[in-house]
């Protein structure tokens, strides 16, 4: 990647979210969404208030990264929009990256300890509802993160089937949320991503993929379920 | 003023380039009828979905079949309300991002704006003050406009929209989704006047709007005479209602008079109100629009009967009937024109 290369970061997959700038690697500036829930209303702006942090132009972004689940439908559908219309009127790639990455990135930025451990098996739980959790599992060797179960939704008593001979922990909505009935250490606070988390996982996991994306290739979004078939009448509403 | 409309409300996923409020230079709309029909009615996670993915080919589509590049676009509008809040979000998110990134204003409309506006931009000698009567698988509403970014509701269904009736009696007859056109041509041929379906009331101030009834004296009427419909075919509104029809002895239905005596009701029950409208008002202009309003019985009859009072009804073409961008960006025109833009910060608000 070049090294001067502007790329925006964009998440609204979960209860947080919000957009992020780097500058080659380096994070210029992170505009989180503090309003729960309020992708639909905050991206937008937030997109906007940090190119401005970042003083880079929208025609000088080079590639887009955005999370493309699994997570809330709306949440991924919102930043999908947001991002692959930006890089429709910029004719630049969109590079989609999974929640599960990055909620290990946020993971690792967040908590200083985990940079020096020794071998740990990282499990990012999504609250799915349904008293089920979306989760994967990583291997973390204090410097690599390599990828060991692919997603999965599981009731809450499953997680410790995913986690390997290493010491394992537990993180994220879903691991927060039913941390009574999980068998595996669980993380003490609620991990949620943010966006410069989603460019993070994005240059660790992806880093050959931004320019060799072409401009208007789709993100597939990952959702946590096939889709909910009930009519507007079933449901009893109107529109 | 070029304004670029986005409309992602319900069931169409729909974009428009449309000069000076009227002049419309493309309009591409992606119906879902076909994704939604198995199910007998819309779906909103299958619509949301389709409209991500739908949205921007569309968008493309429209610049080069246009040839206008979004950077000549002077002004981006969508539908931020009213509408199914996971399908609005994704037009608006598409709407707002794009006026981010071209650097222009944005606008964001209100739906029934679209549906009012749509028969003045077939009619420019429409007048204000007028009446719309604004009829469509959501919307039974009449509104006065005394201009053109102000509608005021003088009259609404109490429950049932026109179309969910015509879709729901549809379905009882077997004839599947989407009811209105469905029953349109079954009724072609048929007698309006074979069975007599009542009009329920007018209401104290004469512009009582209500539907239901009419849905419930359908299906009396089929069970009273032991007519069935093929097993299979139909989803019905509810489970029970389906077990009292199939457990019937069969007979031939006959369908078209039967629906073409629905259909005499259902456009009585709407030209009664929007009449009583016209005298209570004053005014004598009335917009005719929504996905119903394409129902021919409909315009004809609404048109003569108003004709004889000295009223004018100005239908909006069919293809701005139903749910369409280019009306979205008509409407928006006028708000524009006004400097009524919107932040970046706007959202959405469902039904």
């Amino acid at each position: 990647m070049n090294a001067d290369a502007v790329i925006l970061a964009i998440e609204s997959s979960g209860e947080s979210g919000g957009a992020a700038v780097f500058v080659g690697r380096e994070l210029r500036a992170e505009v989180p969404i503090s309003a729960r829930r309020s992708h639909g209303q905050n991206l937008v702006p937030a997109i906007r208030d940090a190119l401005a942090q970042a003083k880079v132009r929208g025609e000088d972004v080079s590639a887009v990264v955005v999370n493309e689940g699994p997570g809330s439908y709306t949440g991924l559908r919102v930043g999908l929009a947001a991002a692959e219309t930006f890089a429709f009127v910029h004719k630049i790639p969109v590079v989609g990256i999974g929640a599960m990455e990055a909620m290990c990135e946020e993971l690792l930025r967040s908590d200083a300890l985990l940079k020096s451990s020794g071998a740990l098996c990282l499990i990012p739980c999504l609250d799915a509802r349904q008293d089920e959790v979306m989760a994967a599992a990583f291997l973390w060797d204090g410097t690599k993160l390599t990828r060991t179960q692919h997603d999965m939704l599981v009731i809450p008593e499953q997680l410790g089937r995913l986690a390997g001979k290493d010491e394992a922990l537990a993180f994220g909505s879903g691991a927060f949320v039913y941390r009574g009935r999980i068998s595996l250490p669980v993380h003490a606070e609620n991990v949620e991503i943010l966006p410069a988390s989603v460019g993070l996982a994005a240059f660790r996991h992806k880093p050959d993929t931004f320019f060799e994306t072409a401009p208007g290739a789709r993100v597939q979004l990952r959702y946590f379920r096939p889709v909910m078939a009930k009519t507007i009448v079933e449901r009893g509403g109107s529109v | 003023m070029l304004i670029l409309g986005i409309e992602t409300s319900c069931d169409e996923t729909a974009v428009a380039l449309v000069r000076d409020g009227r002049e419309i230079v493309a309009s591409l709309v992606s119906s879902q009828i076909e994704l939604h029909a198995p199910y007998g009615g819309v779906v909103p996670e299958v619509a949301c979905r389709a409209h991500a993915e739908w949205l921007l080919p569309l968008l493309e589509k429209l610049c080069a079949e246009s040839g206008v590049a979004l950077k000549d676009v002077d002004v981006i509008a969508a539908t931020a309300r009213p509408g199914l809040i996971g399908a609005l979000l994704v037009g608006l998110t598409t709407g707002k991002t794009l006026a981010l990134a071209l650097d222009k204003p944005f606008v964001g409309v209100d739906h029934i704006d679209g549906h009012v506006h749509a028969p003045r931009m077939a009619h420019p000698d429409m007048e204000f003050p007028h009446l719309s009567l604004v009829v469509s698988g959501g919307h039974t509403e009449i509104y006065r406009s005394d201009s053109f970014t102000h509608k005021e509701l003088i009259a609404s269904t109490a429950d049932d929209a026109a179309g969910e009736c015509f879709d729901k009696v549809a379905a009882l007859l077997g004839l599947g989704y989407p009811g209105g056109p469905r029953i349109e041509k079954a009724a072609r041929g048929g007698n309006p006047a074979v069975i007599d379906f009542p009009r329920g009331s007018a209401g104290a101030d004469g512009m009582a709007i209500s539907f239901s009834g009419l849905k419930t004296a359908v299906l009396r009427f089929m069970q009273a005479r032991n007519y069935t419909v093929k097993a299979g075919r139909p989803r019905l509104e509810r489970e029970a209602m389906k077990e009292e029809i199939t457990k019937t002895i069969p007979l031939p239905l006959p369908l078209a008079d039967l629906a073409a005596s629905f259909q005499e009701a259902a456009v009585d029950m709407l030209i009664r109100p929007t009449l009583k409208a016209c005298e209570r008002t004053g005014i004598s202009c009335v917009g005719l629009t929504g996905g119903v309003a394409a129902n021919q019985r409909l315009r004809e009859k609404l048109t003569s009967e108003a004709k004889k009072r000295g009223i004018d009804i100005y239908a909006a073409p069919k293809d701005l009937c139903t749910d369409n961008a280019a009306f979205i960006a008509g409407a928006a025109h006028h708000f524009a024109r006004e400097g009524r833009f919107d932040p970046l910060d706007l959202d959405a608000v469902p039904n």
